[in-house]
């Protein structure tokens, strides 16, 4: 398999990433946002690692923005390893792993730096592409389930106390996910391409008795490749979660709705490899609770190897 | 193909993993914080915002009743008296800042508020604390709002008035007697305060409660000790009492709509209770005065802030001072004692005997 044909039959869509849970509350890395879609065939393995940056500075009362006199800095570095192989023509498996730098500093204040890094959680996804974008189809849809396993580090400290759930590198939870692509090519060499995906992930609590709430993802977008080995993907996300819970409480000002408008470029190298960077753009938020903080911006740098 | 890709893989891992840190120690400023503690580190959770994300009024702005519009009749405040100086500290600003860095007549303070427990202590700042500010650490034990000094950064729980982490571990602070009632009541009792302004220089909604449906909902954001106790609703305001090593809480809802005069004691040590529900205030003495003298007191109706009066005909009032008769002037002593929702103050005192 080369990259070519990543490129072409599977839309830029796979090489868009998101990493990083917008609210604050959120621990780990939602993988699922990060994964790159691209089918690949029969015994054959494609190798991706993506580097996210994401800060999260915004402070958010509903959908109106705040000024945050603490100045408060949260920053997270994520570098997402991710495998996957074709069992054969329809189905393939995706195996994710996360690093994650997590570090928070309130800027008004000359005592509060914290900082937590460490492998997060793991994905596992079974994907099935019964109908892939080819000369015959014009079409192409996939679909997944799979399960995010909280093999990191999720009980990271600070003066002998656990940091907060959002500073843990993993969730420390088992998540059942589920997604879905559907993608349409407008001319047979795949140049130009619309298409949908979504995935939804049911969260479980961890042994701190915390649960990520649930979350609901949608993106809808376009891709143009040139035949100059460039490529360019638009898209735009809507993301939805509930509150995080603590033992089946709500915790107040988490959760809520966000859309984002997520640009990348990419480029192939070579018949095995592509890099890609794309930034997320925040358009419009309405958060639960009185305030939260939230995403002020992303960016994502990814390499990609086909063996 | 495989072994390459599981190599390949390794050695990424490897790399990214050289940084990794489990135990951070980035402090930063005055902070001799560590991971000695002497209270339950099971039970000490970080709350989210992290040190100083909440931020505490270290110049806080106050202003007159007259100007005071932001306040409704059943909003409750905190009073601190001193001389003819008074001045208030509404719930609804300390819900999003939990300190105030302050000073009446010259004489330090800081008044601690959390949301979480609904409780409010004042500390003196004097030798034990020594000259310094405090601010919100970010750290909860058992539900209840950790402070922390900033010149040395030792952690200091709330509802303990003791440093129980870092160079100040071991040391108790000074509680200073305030009260808490409805601005209604408030205003009327004294109509000369002074109200903590809501122009604090930080842009919060104070009409907005940041905890949902927390101050009523029989639900808890954190682990706490002893939280099977169902002696009352979680969040019931109670007025918990300690003497020595004795406990006793009072419910502020079974007190009389009006005013209800209590003469009691707590471990041979003879106490007086004032509460009204209706006014959801509720006061401890000593009734022992200084010339060894113990008091009877009864209800004082229609005369706040006068609330008591005592078998030698003197007024007390809800300050626990004499306001008339001979001993016009003197001081009760307060024993350590503060209104709490009652899950924490059985999280602190498991056991904890309720009046009845």
């Amino acid at each position: 398999m080369n990259i070519i044909k990543i490129i072409t039959f599977t839309g830029l869509a796979s090489f868009s990433f998101n990493g990083v849970s917008a609210t604050c509350s959120c621990a780990g890395v939602p993988l699922l946002n990060s994964m790159n879609t691209a089918s690949v065939d029969k015994n054959q393995w494609l190798l991706n690692v993506t580097y996210e940056h994401h800060e999260m500075n915004k402070l958010y009362s509903g959908s109106d923005e705040v000024n945050d006199e603490t100045n408060r800095k949260r920053e997270t570095d994520s570098t997402i390893i991710q495998v996957d192989y074709g069992i054969n023509k329809d189905w393939s498996v995706s195996a994710m792993l996360s690093y994650i730098d997590h570090y928070r500093e309130i800027g008004s204040s000359s005592n509060s730096r914290s900082a937590a890094s460490g492998i997060g959680d793991g994905l596992v996804l079974l994907k099935y592409t019964p109908q892939q974008i080819d000369l015959f189809s014009k079409w192409e849809y996939a679909f997944g389930a799979g399960v995010k396993i909280p093999v990191g580090e999720d009980n990271a400290t600070q003066n002998g106390v656990s940091l907060s759930e959002d500073m843990q590198p993993s969730s420390g939870s088992y998540s059942a996910l589920v997604w879905g692509y559907l993608g349409y090519a407008f001319d047979q060499s795949a140049q130009t391409q619309v298409f949908m995906s979504s995935n939804y992930s049911l969260n479980q609590d961890n042994d701190r008795n915390y649960t990520n709430g649930n979350e609901f993802n949608i993106d809808i977008g376009g891709s143009y490749t040139t035949v100059q080995n460039w490529g360019f993907v638009a898209q735009l996300r809507y993301r939805t979660t509930k509150a995080d819970e603590r033992n089946s409480n709500a915790i107040p000002n988490t959760g809520g709705e966000w859309v984002d408008f997520i640009p990348s470029v990419q480029y192939r190298i070579n018949d095995k490899s592509a890099v890609n960077l794309g930034v997320r753009i925040p358009l419009y938020r309405n958060l639960d609770g009185a305030l939260q903080f939230t995403t002020s911006s992303a960016a994502t740098l990814s390499f990609s190897y086909a063996l | 193909m495989l072994s390459k890709i599981f190599v390949l893989v390794l050695s990424v891992f490897f790399v990214i993993s050289c940084g990794g840190s489990t135990e951070n120690t980035m402090n930063g400023g005055n902070n001799n914080a560590n991971s000695d503690w002497s209270i339950d580190s099971n039970f000490i959770q970080d709350g989210g915002p992290g040190k100083d994300g909440i931020p505490s009024l270290d110049q806080p702005n106050f202003q007159s009743i007259d100007n005071t519009t932001y306040m409704f009749a059943s909003d409750l405040i905190i009073g601190i008296k001193s001389g003819d100086k008074i001045k208030g500290y509404p719930h609804k600003i300390l819900d999003w800042h939990e300190v105030v860095n302050d000073s009446l007549e010259n004489e330090k303070f800081v008044l601690s508020y959390c949301p979480l427990t609904g409780s409010a202590v004042a500390w003196d700042i004097n030798n034990d604390t020594g000259d310094t500010e405090f601010g919100v650490s970010g750290l909860l034990y058992n539900s209840n709002l950790i402070l922390y000094d900033r010149n040395t950064g030792s952690n200091w729980p709330q509802m303990l008035m003791q440093s129980a982490n870092g160079s100040k571990k071991g040391t108790f602070a000074t509680q200073k007697v305030i009260f808490e009632t409805t601005w209604e009541k408030f205003q009327l009792m004294y109509p000369q305060a002074q109200v903590l302004s809501e122009n604090t220089g930080f842009s919060r909604n104070y009409d907005d409660y940041p905890y949902g449906n927390y101050r009523t909902g029989d639900k808890l954001l954190f682990n706490v000790e002893n939280d099977d106790d169902s002696r009352l609703h979680k969040k019931e305001r109670v007025l918990g009492v300690k003497v020595g090593s004795s406990t006793k809480a009072y419910n502020i809802s079974a007190f009389s709509s009006d005013l209800e005069v209590i003469n009691d004691s707590i471990r041979n040590t003879a106490i007086v209770i004032a509460g009204s529900k209706d006014d959801k205030y509720a006061l401890a003495f000593e009734r022992t005065v200084s010339d060894g003298t113990v008091l009877e007191f009864s209800a004082v109706y229609n005369q706040l802030p006068i609330i008591m009066s005592d078998n030698e005909d003197n007024l007390w009032d809800i300050n626990g001072t004499a306001v008339s008769g001979p001993r016009a002037g003197e001081q009760l002593v307060s024993p350590f004692s503060y209104i709490v929702y009652w899950f924490a103050w059985a999280a602190f005192y498991t056991d904890a005997p309720i009046y009845q």
